[in-house]
């Protein structure tokens, strides 16, 4: 629910704020006369696919639910057994994945689902696209409004090459993002630590660099390529478009991992599932004006490249 | 960017608990050095570097949005769900073992 509020809230902000806004170009089609906007049919559409996605692997714990009266209450195996079994674990805690005890029987931390923390977790989740959204914006309106300053909006060509340079992703633009993550992060950093001492006498947050360093460096260096990739997409197909295409293809992607990887998702949430993907993808119509001119194969490697990048 | 919440959810780094700001510490870290990267080319074609504060102003809500993800997602969403699946949980580095169990598919 977290991941769809996020993803949902990400895209449709970047759509609304970025057409309505800045006034991004959106392809309009022609039915019986009207020049009509499909995009917004189009994202409503994604976040139908939203929805399934995350609720899709769900399927197969209400099955169970409903053929096994008695799946709350599933006796579950201790640890120890489970790691040796691990696939008869995994069929036995399938049904019961939300129950405190399947989590108490892997030793790893337990938190209440109570309405406070899925409220806490719905605000996160809004924030994180709300953020989400500003944070590819910030490259958009930055670069409309010093092209606005410098009086070359019209002619970007005309530009003086320090503003080229400021925002060239493949360039500067890279290395002030990345001076701006350690500056924020640090300053957050110290504010936490602060608070941490001020309010509640308690220590600052551990680094735990010895577990976090194979981990936290992959999730690092996998966040620093798609953002690489992302500003890249964003720059070149507007926020108002890319940022839809990107949440949905990160659902998807999050999904493909629960799929082969944790084994999640099953029997016919498995084809509901697969279902709901490619319902989101290919709700990715064109829906930017310049895409109308372009020829099926720049289309494709368009496209293609959007994949690739997201 | 769908990938990588895969790697702090292994078993090691749910049990120490690690602090979300801390997590995205790790982030912010690896976007710093890998940013630098970007000045190869730069320096490559012979043009100079240009800062521009909208890169801050950018990254000023991707740490607030990160770790808002980490909070809602890690904390509260999916945890518990991937938590209570031991297969998966004790392994330490997920591609490998998505490798290991591709092949063990294809044999």
């Amino acid at each position: 629910m977290t991941i769809v509020i996020s993803c949902a809230s990400n895209a449709i902000l970047s759509f609304l704020v970025f057409w309505l806004v800045f006034d991004e170009d959106i392809k309009q089609h022609e039915i019986n006369g009207h020049e009509i906007y499909l995009a917004p049919a189009y994202l409503a559409a994604i976040v139908v696919g939203m929805v399934g996605l995350v609720y899709a692997p769900k399927l197969n714990t209400s099955t169970a639910a409903k053929t096994e009266p008695s799946a709350g209450t599933l006796s579950v195996p201790p640890a120890s057994t489970a790691s040796r079994t691990p696939d008869l674990a995994r069929e036995m805690l399938m049904p019961v994945a939300n129950d405190s005890h399947a989590i108490q029987a892997t030793g790893a931390p337990e938190r209440k689902g109570g309405l406070g923390v899925q409220l806490l977790g719905m605000l996160a989740g809004l924030g994180s696209g709300v953020f989400g959204a500003v944070q590819y914006g910030c490259v958009n309106a930055g670069k409309r409004y010093e092209r606005h300053k410098a009086g070359c909006a019209d002619d970007p060509d005309s530009c003086p090459a320090a503003l080229r340079e400021q925002f060239d992703n493949f360039g500067s633009w890279m290395v002030s993002f990345g001076l701006g993550a350690a500056l924020v992060t640090l300053s957050f950093l110290t504010l936490l630590s602060a608070g941490r001492r001020v309010l509640a006498g308690k220590p600052p947050p551990q680094l735990h660099l010895k577990v976090m360093r194979v981990p936290g460096s992959t999730a690092g260096l996998c966040w620093a390529l798609a953002n690489f990739c992302g500003t890249a997409a964003n720059a070149r197909g507007g926020s108002a478009i890319t940022m839809a295409q990107m949440s949905a293809i990160q659902l998807v992607t999050s999904g493909l991992w629960g799929l082969f990887y944790y084994g999640e998702i099953r029997g016919r949430a498995m084809y509901v599932w697969a279902l709901c993907a490619v319902w989101t993808i290919g709700r990715h119509r064109p829906a930017r004006a310049r895409e109308g001119r372009m020829s099926f194969c720049t289309r494709s490697k368009f496209w293609l490249r959007g994949l690739v990048e997201c | 960017m769908g990938s990588y919440p895969v790697p702090i959810k292994t078993r090691a780094v749910l049990e120490a608990d690690v602090h979300p700001l801390i997590f995205q510490s790790f982030k912010s870290f690896w976007v710093f050095v890998t940013g630098f990267l970007a000045l190869i080319p730069v320096y490559a074609s012979h043009r100079s570097f240009e800062f521009t504060w909208w890169g801050v102003a950018s990254a000023a809500s991707w740490v607030p949005s990160g770790f808002c993800t980490i909070c809602g997602v890690t904390y509260i969403g999916r945890k518990s769900q991937r938590a209570s699946n031991p297969a998966r949980a004790d392994s330490d580095f997920p591609p490998l073992t998505l490798l290991r169990r591709v092949s063990e598919q294809c044999r």
